[in-house]
């Protein structure tokens, strides 16, 4: 049984790495943006990644901020990955 | 005409067609490979289209609705590559037409007696065959008295060249290949909390996934119901299982909670990862555990069978 639920947590993202080019990057976020599970194809594809999937929605580092807090305060974020 | 000179006349002839001959022969072999290299490469491409597109109506077709079924199929042959997709019955009738004539009996005959996909090449088509074989969720409308309870039937056309076939394949029914790598290769690791990997690499965060419509989830932290546990605090000393180290909702909010209740890791009385939610969910429940984190959906699966 569920003894405590926790406050919302922030899905999981994509992200680009930093070297890919800005059009790049834009091209990617609109194709992510653009998926629904109402095409076949969309479907597949979100299926494929996980099957709880509907869809991406834009997002901000602010919406892991909290999460980022937790690891530092828990001590699993090195000096350098903050 | 003397005969020296006949003579004279057909060695002339054969020394110009003879290598000729010979290199037009040469000129027809290597063309020959190579169209047989280009249709051993559209075939395979062709195969892995028709076996994607296979899975997916396999898939659709495991939830039970016929509608959602037939709108996938009429979805994927609106796809340029793809010539045609059917759904056949075990009779080898297209499952969605009204007609009686079973036109592709025979090549059901042959699935039945092995149930192994195949294709032919028909005209300026690939024709492709998967079975579609009778599975566990299956069964509860099926039966169990067929193994084979139709087929897809997928054809490809080979007309405007191999190349661009494939060209053209690609981009219409290998999305998921293609989202896949794209996501490997610019980072989407769903074992990794999604704030650990953005700041230390520069990433540029371009979308969050939406379950079920909303951009979060929950964790959970999850008991047996005879474990005597009532609140966080009663923690202290029991054994306690997470998922991953790196997940967000197996590990890192429920170690907050849990902190934030006073109690630290030092306070359990001994603790373990073990790597996947569901793994946690089951050994709570095995009671190997007194207590576990998993995401909450995953905790509201295992809900009915708790104790």
């Amino acid at each position: 049984m569920t003894l405590v639920q926790s406050p919302p947590i922030p899905e999981f993202n994509i992200c680009a790495a930093p070297d890919l080019p800005n059009d790049v990057q834009e091209v990617l976020r609109g194709a992510l943006l653009a998926l629904t599970r109402d095409g076949a194809a969309g479907a597949v594809v979100l299926e494929t990644l996980y099957t709880d999937y509907t869809g991406f929605a834009l997002t901000t580092d602010a919406d892991y901020a909290r999460i980022r807090e937790m690891m530092q305060r828990l001590g699993l974020l090195g000096e350098t990955a903050v | 005409m003397r005969w020296w000179q006949r003579l004279e006349v057909w060695v002339l002839l054969l020394s110009t067609l003879l290598p000729f001959f010979g290199i037009l022969s040469v000129s027809f072999g290597v063309l020959h490979l190579m169209r047989q290299g280009l249709l051993t490469v559209a075939r395979q491409q062709s195969e892995s289209t028709a076996e994607i597109i296979t899975r997916s109506v396999e898939r659709v077709m495991k939830e039970g609705r016929a509608d959602i079924t037939r709108a996938l199929v009429e979805d994927l042959r609106s796809h340029a590559g793809v010539a045609g997709v059917d759904v056949l019955n075990d009779a080898g009738r297209e499952a969605f037409a009204k007609g009686t004539d079973a036109p592709e009996s025979e090549a059901l005959d042959r699935l039945r007696a092995d149930p192994v996909p195949f294709s032919v090449q028909r005209g300026e088509r690939l024709l492709f065959y998967l079975p579609l074989l009778n599975g566990p969720n299956c069964r509860s409308c099926h039966g169990d008295a067929k193994n084979l309870l139709g087929a897809t039937k997928v054809s490809i056309p080979l007309g405007e060249g191999c190349r661009q076939i494939r060209l053209a394949l690609v981009p219409v029914v290998d999305l998921p290949r293609i989202y896949r790598v794209l996501a490997l290769r610019f980072g989407v690791v769903p074992l990794e909390s999604p704030a650990r990997m953005h700041r230390p690499f520069g990433a540029t965060l371009l979308a969050t996934a939406l379950r079920r419509d909303k951009p979060f989830q929950h964790a959970a932290i999850i008991c047996r119901r005879d474990a005597r546990i009532r609140a966080l605090p009663d923690l202290r000393g029991r054994s306690f299982a997470f998922g991953d180290i790196n997940s967000t909702s197996s590990h890192i909010v429920p170690r907050a909670m849990l902190l934030e209740a006073g109690v630290g890791i030092e306070h359990l009385g001994s603790f373990e990862y073990l790597g996947h939610h569901d793994a946690v969910a089951a050994a709570v429940l095995r009671g190997d555990y007194d207590a576990g984190a998993a995401m909450e959906s995953v905790a509201a699966r295992y809900e009915p069978r708790a104790s």
